[in-house]
């Protein structure tokens, strides 16, 4: 049932598939499925093919596109559900990168996202009509209504973004460096909306319904009333996999509740939330915030009892303490290791910080469900506002002092997946051997200790081997890495701290990179490392020709030099030539051309990622 | 005190088996996983899926019939191979 979920939810098994039909000449019509995000240089649209004109012959066909839109050319009549017609301008969706990155495209094919096209104002035409459906066009609007009242009375850019995120996950306006230390600090949780905030309306919900009196037909209507602002809240916030977790559970829990009348089983529920939401996109399970999610609550069900029954206090606001202190705890256990693998570090100070970031998060989010319902009383909102953005700056003051102690996270922890599943293991052997007392489980738990350490280890000794040539993807860039070891030196332009970060980072960690500076010989644009030897021709730098054949191993081409292949051939005698990304994709393609009429290697990495050479 | 509630222990032949009480899901979920890994990796199409499918549900209806024949035939077949390889 599984595969055949699979099979139904991949839109390239279905019949009149956009990638099968696709014509070059091709004029496509298409619906925007949601209003466009502005971006730094574009406008960033998600939209869906509906059929495709070819010589004037029409044809069904179907598949979501990604569209951006020049920033000049966008129409302000831009909406969801929109008709467009456009030239076809599609290509796929960019590769996988560097190694150790996200990829971009294994994320959007999760997504049935296959293509994506850049627009300019002459690739379009706006066609009458709206095709969005009305209650998806109500819910947009009521998100971007709860959107202008967070910008109006909300002040400071920081605190209205990090408003927007914390009540309806909208995180476009929220600052990279906040994400970076809530993420550090081990609190990034109460930014992504998950269960906290369900459970908060849930709970809510509850209490103002309570008068209503024990009734069969009440109690319909309590249910209807419940699921339509749960679900309508998941919807506005963009039906994530941790939302989506949280609204089938909490669903089903009012189901059992009020209709049934039954006390359900908590991790049948669970199980069956994940066995609905697999079955609606097979995807989830490679989505991070649905294993995380569901990983958190499995861990917190299985282990808070257990570790808040450890220690017995007697003040209550110590217990309560202690509760919050055993709930981080135990949502820990379990969700460690996919973060490790992930994002590869341990926020240290995280008991800390959820001690003070969940409590003024539930505060804040109370403030903000009051500022929306009384949107229309500005006296009111003036005041919430205001409230609002102190609880905000408070607890960014909070966050940051603490991500900025030199002990507040452990970086570079690298594992791999079979590390994580041997640390699972190791989890699952100490739990039962602790709290079910079997001792066989401690000898199993010392051997998968073991193992674990010898896969560390081995691991760790092959990256002290490891030589290597890395050619960087980075859109507009030129970067060059040489590997030795564990150490590395870096050729090529100079890069902002968000492209370190966000793209050499990475491959650092994957690598398990620590030190820089590595022996080389560089004469000019000739580079030898070992036995490889590199020739970089850049366009932006000026050469003589040679009066003989130079011998090299591989050519690389930056900045759109004026050179051709056919002249390359006559300079030099190599293996192959790469192109990186800072050249424009027509060359590259003009020139991959030229390698295929000479017989000649080629390599674009726009198109096919880093190029890495083990030496 | 038991620190899992929800949980039966079962004493099997020496070995512990841990089960959820009335907890359907909990049993179908793996399945569905496996099935979904499977697909990913080795992209079946209709035709070989279909089979599997009904050669699935062949296999539990015979094995809740002929399970413990099945089990002795398994047995007898691995005595059997034990002593040609030995």
């Amino acid at each position: 049932m599984g595969s055949l979920a699979l099979y139904v939810y991949d839109a390239r098994n279905g019949p009149g598939w956009l990638g099968g039909v696709l014509a070059d000449s091709s004029v496509l019509q298409a619906v925007l499925l949601e209003p466009p995000v502005e971006r730094a240089a574009s406008w960033k649209v998600l939209a869906r093919v509906q059929a495709q004109s070819v010589n004037g012959r029409q044809a069904d066909c179907f598949g979501k596109v990604l569209l951006y839109f020049a920033k000049d050319s966008i129409d302000l009549q831009l909406q969801y559900g929109s008709r467009l017609l456009l030239y076809n301008k599609l290509q796929c969706v960019a590769a996988a990168g560097n190694p150790g990155a996200f990829d971009y495209r294994a994320y959007c094919a999760r997504n049935n996202i296959f293509y994506q096209a850049d627009l300019r104002s002459a690739d379009w035409h706006l066609l009458a009509g709206n095709e969005g459906n009305w209650l998806m066009a109500a819910l947009l609007r009521t998100k971007q209504y709860c959107l202008s009242l967070l910008r109006t009375y909300v002040r400071g850019e920081q605190a209205s973004g990090l408003a927007q995120a914390l009540l309806i996950g909208y995180r476009e306006e929220l600052e990279r460096d906040i994400v970076q230390a809530y993420t550090n600090t081990g609190v990034v949780h109460i930014i992504a909306i998950s269960g906290l905030h369900l459970g908060l309306i849930y709970v809510s919900l509850l209490w103002l319904l309570q008068w209503l009196p024990e009734k069969v037909w009440v109690n319909w209507t309590k249910v209807l009333i419940i699921l339509m602002v749960l679900w309508g809240f998941s919807i506005i916030t963009g039906a994530s996999a941790s939302v989506l977790r949280s609204a089938v559970m909490f669903t089903m829990i009012a189901i059992g509740q009020f209709l049934l009348a039954r006390h359900t089983n908590i991790y049948n529920t669970l199980a069956a939330s994940a066995f609905l939401l697999l079955c609606y996109n097979p995807y989830f399970i490679a989505d991070v915030g649905f294993q995380l999610s569901y990983l958190a609550v499995l861990s917190i069900l299985l282990f808070y009892k257990p570790i808040y029954a450890c220690w017995e206090l007697k003040w209550v606001w110590t217990d309560k303490l202690w509760q919050m202190v055993a709930v981080s705890l135990a949502a820990q256990l379990l969700t460690i290791p996919v973060c490790l693998y992930y994002f590869h570090q341990f926020p240290n100070l995280f008991l800390l910080a959820n001690l003070v970031a969940v409590p003024l998060s539930t505060a804040i989010l109370y403030g903000e469900i009051f500022l929306v319902i009384f949107g229309g009383v500005p006296l009111i909102v003036g005041w919430l506002g205001k409230a609002v953005e102190w609880g905000i700056m408070v607890m960014n003051f909070a966050v940051d002092w603490l991500n900025r102690l030199p002990f507040a996270v452990t970086d570079n922890l690298w594992m791999n997946g079979y590390e994580v599943m041997l640390l699972y293991g190791l989890t699952g052997c100490i739990a039962v051997w602790w709290l079910m007392k079997q001792k066989y489980a401690f000898f199993i738990s010392v051997g998968v200790w073991l193992v674990l350490a010898a896969m560390h280890t081995g691991n760790q000794l092959r990256a002290q081997r490891q030589r290597l040539l890395i050619v960087y993807q980075l859109p507009r860039q030129k970067l060059v890495a040489l590997v030795d070891g564990q150490r590395q030196q870096l050729i090529g332009d100079t890069l902002s701290a968000q492209q370190m970060n966000y793209s050499v980072r990475p491959v650092q960690m994957y690598y398990r990179l620590k030190n820089d500076s590595v022996a080389y010989r560089r004469l000019g644009n000739f580079i030898q490392f070992y036995h490889i030897r590199l020739v970089m021709i850049d366009g932006r730098d000026t050469y003589q020709l040679s009066s003989h054949k130079l011998k090299t191993d591989y050519i690389l081409l930056s900045h759109n030099p004026h050179v051709s292949i056919r002249q390359l051939t006559q300079q030099f005698e190599f293996s192959a030539v790469i192109f990186d990304a800072s050249n424009h994709a027509k060359r590259i393609q003009h020139w991959k051309n030229d390698c295929k009429a000479l017989t000649l290697r080629s390599f674009s990495v726009p198109e096919q990622g880093a190029f890495v050479l083990n030496l | 005190m038991n620190p899992f509630p929800n949980f039966i222990l079962i004493k099997k032949s020496g070995m512990f088996v841990t089960q959820f009480k009335r907890a359907p899901f909990v049993r179908l979920l793996p399945p569905l996983v496996a099935g979904i890994l499977l697909q990913h990796y080795l992209h079946f199409t209709l035709l070989p899926l279909f089979g599997c499918m009904v050669l699935a549900t062949v296999l539990l209806i015979s094995m809740q019939f002929w399970g413990k024949r099945l089990v002795f035939v398994l047995k007898w077949g691995r005595g059997v191979l034990v002593f040609f390889l030995r």
